[in-house]
């Protein structure tokens, strides 16, 4: 099952950012699917440090490495991408 | 000599388990987002001193600590040599010892210089010496100066770290006092002789010090409580000032130690003696009595 379609996993990447992140105001419910983290109409305000936290994130809870910046603004997109980007098949 | 304007005593004896400061921070306008425990207690400590004094944007911030941050330290070195994992980032960042320094500043909205400063027998005197000879030099203009300490639910490794007794209270800190070279508005004046004393060079000071007979005496923890007890004897004229009831001992304790008698007294001088190494420090406050 693709990543996207995977409820389940996509809430525990919500969970994860909102934890790594410390943004224990929101739920993992506000976080929408189809919509870009880094941007302003996700509600998260996510900055450059919560990029390297959901990186480690990344790699500690879901064993995937991501090297570079440039990985990481090709995957980290929305969380249906991430979790595509997670769980391709 | 240079002037002390404030001072923010955060002084505790968690007992058991680490007081949550969340509550402490909330009400003083601070986040607790990306800090820890230490960075918490170095930002209450320092909004205290703060609090009702406009600060000068560009006032430094000199903080020192005799432990650090070893809550993070340990948290970083348990995922990268136990769990294998790679240590979250902001831990990381926080473990650098400017950091705490970075979040006092970033609360109180001062861009000056950041310094932290770490020595291993004489922290707090080393780092009001510094603050002294860069205030007298006029490198800088006012400098919040603290020292911070937390306590470790690992009291055993807390006692070792410290070299102090297995029976010692402990206890955590965060205290700090605002200084500057102007007098107006002072509530105090600060004195360090930054040179370690030997023993007869000690005895001299004393009886020099004779002549101010209205002064007091506190002792750091670290000078046996014979040797005290020795020149208490030896120099009736002198009052004890005993600060050691109030808290449990932390290695930063002598800040606590000055601004205790400053916070509980409207007049008197204090001289604060430590020891270390076979050498003294003797750092001197005397209350500026307020103007009626």
């Amino acid at each position: 099952m693709k990543g996207s379609l995977d409820e389940v996993l996509k809430r525990r990447l919500k969970e994860m950012i909102i934890t790594e992140c410390e943004k224990e105001d929101i739920t993992a419910a506000d976080v929408p699917d189809d919509v870009i983290l880094f941007s302003d109409d996700c509600g998260l305000a996510l900055d450059s440090l919560d990029a390297l936290q959901i990186a480690v994130g990344l790699q500690n809870q879901f064993g995937v490495r991501i090297p570079d910046s440039k990985s990481f603004r090709r995957h980290v997109t929305t969380i249906n991408a991430l979790a595509d980007f997670i769980q391709p098949e | 000599m240079i002037y002390i304007h404030a001072i923010g005593i955060h002084n505790t004896v968690p007992g058991e388990k680490l007081p949550d400061l969340t509550g402490e921070l909330k009400s003083i306008g601070a986040s607790n987002r990306r800090s820890d425990h230490f960075i918490q207690l170095a930002v209450i400590g320092a909004h205290k001193a703060a609090e009702g004094h406009k600060l000068w944007e560009q006032t430094a911030v000199y903080m020192t600590s005799g432990q650090g941050n070893t809550a993070v330290f340990n948290r970083v070195c348990e995922a990268l040599r136990i769990q294998k994992n790679l240590p979250k980032p902001v831990d990381f960042i926080n473990l650098l010892s400017n950091s705490a320094g970075f979040y006092v500043a970033a609360h109180l909205g001062l861009h000056g210089k950041n310094l932290f400063l770490s020595h291993h027998h004489f922290p707090v005197q080393m780092t009001l010496l510094t603050a002294q000879n860069d205030i007298t030099l006029g490198r800088q203009k006012a400098i919040l100066a603290g020292g911070v300490d937390e306590w470790l639910p690992r009291q055993d490794l807390a006692r070792k770290l410290s070299g102090v007794s297995e029976t010692t209270a402990l206890g955590e800190g965060s205290n700090w006092l605002l200084l500057s070279s102007q007098q107006e508005g002072a509530i105090a004046t600060f004195e360090l002789t930054g040179k370690w004393l030997k023993e007869d060079e000690l005895q001299k000071l004393l009886t020099a010090e004779v002549k101010n007979n209205q002064s007091s005496i506190a002792f750091a923890r670290r000078v046996p409580a014979a040797k005290a007890a020795g020149i208490m004897s030896q120099y009736p004229e002198f009052k004890r000032y005993n600060y050691e009831e109030s808290c449990a001992y932390y290695e930063t304790l002598s800040f606590y130690a000055l601004n205790s008698f400053l916070g509980g007294n409207k007049k008197g001088r204090l001289l604060h003696i430590d020891a270390s190494a076979g050498y003294y420090m003797v750092m001197v406050v005397e209350i500026i009595p307020a103007k009626i």
